[in-house]
């Protein structure tokens, strides 16, 4: 008991501990590279930001920053990192938590594993989606008495990748590219909407069906910045 | 050549062209040493430095002071040593050519030696060379890191003595730092060749052994 009380003690402690983004001394990295839009045009203005993490994902707070830069005119980025041996290290573009984040474009993380890396990565070529907004409507509009389940899978606006070809298992949760969302509407309940951003010119997968023992019917659907809304009526 | 390099020459060179005119085989018979002989003399300084060439440190503010001990092995030179302490802040918020160093704290220790030149009782020159290791102290955001690197200092100081004790001078000093960060080779000069203007003023603290 006195042990098990010990051994809880100490986990709460070092839940408690905040972790730091430890700074490889003596070393500089340079990231460069360029990133272009779905027409091979270079884009301006895009942050390009080194950060790093106690797990994998990146968060980019503050104290976590190691570097940063953003596009010139020719799409091309050129900064000096520092480096970490404690936590996980990556390079994101056009994070959401950084201040001039636009919103417009998707968030592509180069990320790489704990431990050491080397001193220079060029990240050439990079495509960066455009983002919209889909909106999917459905509506009972035959008051019929069934529950629908649905789900739909579309493209995510922020992705992960990995910084080295093997640094990490590219099938794991943390490099999907698609996201998929799941609900039912019950019996009495006549609409539902959900509004979510996705890639632009993409195409979603609508899932449905009537029954839990039932197999799922499959749509699917072009999402265009002039359609972006997609209703099922029943 | 920029002005601040022109500068540098200038303060360097302007006084030694004057001691090379004169060969004065005996110390100068203004210098406080006929009857008390010159022994030590401390130096505490105040300098702001300026990045001569396209390094790191040029992102940053440089201000910082010095703790200086010479001794008189002969009337005309001296060997000593210094402690020097500079700080840098990060210009504006820029960190595209440094990484997330927000500033350097940079250590100097080093040995020199010098060659001291009266002119009159009140004015002299101290030129001096020197070595020694610099050890600068970076402060990232979530935490500070430590990288060393050796030194050579090349000095002129103008100095003007009140009387036998005290002494004002100002100084021009040239300091070449070669550090050791691993670096792709883009970088290697950049983070690793620092050469730094440092401009100062200081007092001199001169003491004498009354019994030769």
């Amino acid at each position: 008991m006195k042990k098990a009380l010990l051994l809880l003690i100490f986990i709460v402690f070092t839940g408690c501990v905040q972790h730091n983004v430890g700074v490889v001394g003596s070393k500089r990295m340079l990231i460069s590279g360029n990133i272009l839009n779905a027409e091979n045009t270079p884009i301006e203005n895009i942050s390009v930001i080194a950060s790093g993490a106690e797990y994998d994902r990146l968060w980019a707070r503050p104290a976590q920053m190691l570097g940063e830069s953003s596009t010139d005119a020719s799409g091309e980025f050129f900064f000096v990192s520092l480096d970490t041996d404690n936590s996980f290290y990556g390079v994101s573009i056009n994070h959401p938590n950084h201040q001039d984040y636009r919103e417009e474009f998707s968030t592509i993380h180069y990320l790489d594993s704990i431990g050491s890396r080397e001193n220079s990565f060029e990240l050439t070529n990079i495509q960066l989606p455009k983002t919209q907004r889909f909106e999917l409507k459905i509506e009972n509009t035959t008051a019929r008495e069934d529950t629908l389940f649905y789900r739909f899978t579309y493209p995510a606006t922020e992705v992960y990748q990995g910084l080295n070809s093997n640094s990490f298992d590219e099938n794991s949760f943390r490099f999907q590219t698609e996201t998929e969302y799941w609900n039912r509407l019950l019996p009495g309940e006549d609409e539902i909407t959900i509004v979510t951003p996705t890639l632009a010119n993409s195409s979603i997968q609508f899932k449905y069906k009537f029954s839990a023992e039932a197999v799922y019917d499959t749509i699917n659907v072009e999402i265009t910045p002039e359609n972006p809304v997609y209703e099922f009526n029943f | 050549m920029n002005s601040t390099f022109k500068l540098f020459l200038f303060a360097i060179l302007f006084p030694l062209s004057l001691t090379a005119q004169d060969s004065i085989p005996e110390p100068h018979p203004n210098q406080y040493v006929a009857t008390d002989p010159e022994t030590v003399f401390f130096v505490g300084e105040f300098f702001r430095g300026y990045s001569v060439n396209n390094s790191s440190w040029e992102n940053y503010s440089q201000l910082g002071f010095g703790l200086d001990f010479n001794w008189f092995v002969l009337p005309f030179l001296t060997i000593g040593g210094e402690y020097s302490l500079m700080g840098g802040n990060l210009k504006g918020e820029d960190i595209n050519n440094t990484g997330a160093v927000k500033g350097i704290t940079s250590h100097y220790l080093g040995l020199h030696l010098g060659y001291y030149h009266a002119f009159n009782k009140e004015w002299n020159l101290h030129t001096l060379a020197g070595f020694g290791e610099v050890n600068n102290v970076n402060r990232a955001p979530d935490s500070r890191f430590a990288e060393d690197g050796n030194s050579l200092i090349l000095r002129s100081e103008i100095g003007y003595r009140f009387d036998k004790t005290a002494a004002i001078f100002i100084k021009a000093t040239l300091r070449w730092d070669r550090m050791d960060i691993d670096t792709p080779p883009t970088l290697d000069d950049y983070f690793n060749k620092q050469s730094l203007l440092l401009l100062g003023f200081g007092v001199r603290l001169h003491l004498q052994n009354p019994n030769g």
